[in-house]
């Protein structure tokens, strides 16, 4: 390929348009919706990677249209006398393509990134999603083009770009709602475990078999490019990056999953599971409250939530003495109230509130193993409502809990300390039946 | 000869667009006429490397079409300019002879000089910066013809390369098709009679895909001093060489 060629081909490709769509891309991105105050470097290294649910599909279809504008400018014929062979000018045309894909993708981590630098207060940028998502988007630009230089029609563009976006929202659904490992290959899924993202290292299983299967998938369509014009070439190619993606999808399909993401057998690295060793910032309230220095922009908050929360008992016996977050588990642990590991965006959140006020009623060792008694459930509906924060009512709902919850609010103030005083410690192991309520 | 062409038979399914041809062209200025659907077009297409033949034996510059390696080496001293013209419109005049010259594999370091030298061959180095999407359609021919001639070919193809032309480019573009043919093979395909008239040493007329006059403009006209018709000496030759051919 000729680097003049590629030169007028990145000077007038119809991808430089990118730019200027990019302010909108990102504004309809998950990326605008997670600018919260408080910031994650997996989370937001994920997002990049997450953008491509919209600019994979849409590169793509601009690519099939970049490939099918020989046939549409009725420049077949004179390009056909030409001596260079018809491959060097497609790749010119797709590199082009590529070139302002990847430069769009990396003004935007640039300002992703510059924004997350700013806020974040723990650990630093993780190169794993956004480097899937590179693979992506050069898999989406060479497949589009592929399909456009195979088919190429003015309808090609937008039915590429429709049909990207469907195979990968389905293969989203396979993953997240079937659990169809083979959908973990969606170029969109994250490719790091977030929910304990900040007290481990980041396990790279799942990046790079994505990234082998997104490779392979650019090769397979360079292949399919480039045999018309050298069939060997062509076919080598072709079968090289089908043989890749064969070997990601086989290496996926023997993935297992825990609370720290996706495990590949054959590529796993036990140290990757490691904890990062971390000093947690606490504050003092009517306990302390500690949280993991990643989330220290919302540790006020959460104190405040927690204060609002354990007032009805605290001081009683099994009340919590302290509440620290932790990566996973839930309920009082030896004293300890353990809070979720979730960011709470900078405003009121149903779900941690909801998740707080039943670790108060429960006790860790036997949540873990156990629902939540009618009666537990009961008294977390009380703590909610007595502390005016908004919950995630879905989980606590059920006739009988609402009912206990409403008696037990009625009684007289005193009348609730003392009950609670006799019976929180039974309540939390889940020994107080619902009839035995006020 | 840069072009030997024997028992040229060309078909589309049932219709013969070519039947067994014999042309062989040294350097100079050949024009084709002949009325429409005479295979004018398709004889330039082979010749472009464009169709292979259906029958026959095709060898131009020294070299057999039908071989991958021979067939890239005479791309390289071809020129082509087909009847319509595709263009990419976001393309400058000399992004598009540029581009044109890379294809030809015009080697890179002198593909910029040689783009803006055509340019300027074909009177359009004013607008050599002007998007292709803002040119006239003269101008847009003369940007075609600009590619044809870029790589300096030994092979040059023209397929109706006056359409759009006003009076004053056309004669500079004769003036233009005489030069080259000092030293190339040039190859117009044409409707317009005075065309070769003025720059033509060579014509052939056809007719149901094959070559039915062959001779220098003047003997052609000679053809038509007895019965032709047309308002012009070449006219009234054309015209009665079709005739006789009907008869």
């Amino acid at each position: 390929m000729s680097a003049a060629l590629l030169r007028i081909e990145v000077r007038r490709s119809p991808a430089l348009w990118l730019l200027v769509l990019m302010p909108a891309i990102l504004a309809l991105s998950p990326i605008a919706q997670h600018l919260t105050p408080v910031a994650l470097w997996t989370d937001r290294s994920t997002d990049l990677q997450s953008s491509l649910q919209g600019l994979g599909p849409f590169v793509a279809g601009l690519a099939a249209w970049v490939a099918s504008r020989e046939r549409r400018r009725g420049l077949e014929e004179l390009l056909g006398t030409t001596a260079r062979p018809s491959w060097a000018r497609k790749l010119a045309a797709c590199g082009a393509t590529i070139t302002w894909a990847l430069v769009v993708y990396a003004a935007t981590a640039a300002v992703i990134l510059a924004v997350t630098a700013l806020q974040a207060t723990w650990g630093g940028p993780v190169a794993g999603p956004p480097l899937v998502g590179l693979a992506a988007l050069a898999a989406c630009t060479a497949a589009g083009f592929a399909i456009g230089d195979l088919l190429p029609s003015r309808f090609t563009a937008p039915l590429v770009a429709v049909a990207v976006f469907g195979l990968d929202a389905a293969a989203m659904t396979a993953a997240t709602q079937r659990h169809n490992p083979l959908g973990y290959l969606s170029f969109a899924y994250p490719s790091i475990g977030l929910s304990a993202s900040a007290w481990y290292r980041v396990r790279p299983d799942l990046g790079e078999v994505q990234a082998t299967w997104l490779f392979g998938l650019a090769v397979l369509s360079v292949g399919v490019l480039v045999v018309r014009a050298s069939r060997r070439t062509g076919v080598a190619l072709a079968a090289g990056g089908g043989l890749l993606a064969a070997l990601s999808a086989a290496l996926i399909a023997t993935s297992t999953t825990d609370a720290q993401g996706v495990v590949v057998p054959l590529l796993h690295n036990p140290a990757s599971d490691s904890a990062v060793p971390y000093t947690p910032v606490c504050h003092q309230g009517t306990v302390p409250v500690c949280v993991h220095p990643a989330y220290s922009g919302e540790l006020e908050q959460l104190d405040g939530l927690v204060t609002r929360l354990i007032a009805p008992v605290a001081g009683l016996p099994g009340a919590p003495t302290r509440a620290e977050q932790r990566p996973s588990g839930a309920g009082v642990d030896d004293g300890v109230l353990i809070l979720p590991a979730e960011t709470l965006h900078g405003a009121p959140d149903p779900f941690v509130a909801t998740q707080i006020a039943l670790g108060l009623v429960s006790d860790a060792s036997v949540s873990s193993s156990r629902g939540l008694t009618p009666a537990q459930q009961a008294i977390a509906l009380y703590l909610l409502q007595q502390s005016g924060e908004p919950f995630d009512d879905l989980r606590l709902s059920t006739h009988a809990v609402v009912n206990a919850e409403h008696r037990f609010a009625a009684l007289p103030a005193s009348e609730r300390r003392a009950w609670l005083a006799a019976n929180y410690a039974a309540l939390q192991r889940g020994q107080v039946p619902l009839g035995q309520m006020p | 000869m840069n072009v030997e062409v024997t028992g040229l038979t060309r078909r589309f399914r049932s219709v013969n667009a070519l039947v067994e041809v014999d042309l062989s062209l040294g350097a100079g200025v050949f024009g084709l006429l002949g009325p429409n659907g005479a295979g004018k077009t398709t004889l330039l297409r082979t010749l472009a490397t464009v169709l292979a033949p259906s029958a026959g034996r095709v060898r131009l510059l020294g070299r057999d079409p039908a071989d991958p390696v021979e067939r890239r080496e005479i791309r390289r001293r071809l020129g082509y300019l087909p009847q319509s013209l595709g263009f990419y419109p976001g393309f400058t005049v000399f992004e598009f002879v540029e581009y044109f010259a890379l294809l030809k594999e015009v080697p890179e370091r002198r593909a910029r000089a040689d783009a803006a030298g055509a340019i300027e061959r074909v009177g359009l180095a004013e607008r050599a910066t002007a998007k292709l999407r803002t040119l006239s359609g003269g101008m847009l021919r003369r940007a075609g013809l600009a590619q044809a001639i870029v790589n300096e070919p030994d092979l040059l193809l023209l397929d109706e390369p006056t359409a759009g032309l006003d009076p004053e480019q056309r004669v500079s573009f004769r003036a233009l098709l005489r030069d080259i043919g000092r030293r190339a093979t040039v190859v117009v395909s044409t409707h317009l009679v005075e065309d070769v008239g003025t720059a033509c040493a060579e014509v052939g007329l056809m007719r149901d895909g094959r070559i039915v006059f062959r001779g220098t403009p003047a003997e052609l006209a000679v053809r038509g001093e007895a019965h032709g018709v047309g308002d012009a000496p070449l006219e009234r030759g054309y015209s009665a060489v079709l005739a006789e051919e009907v008869r």
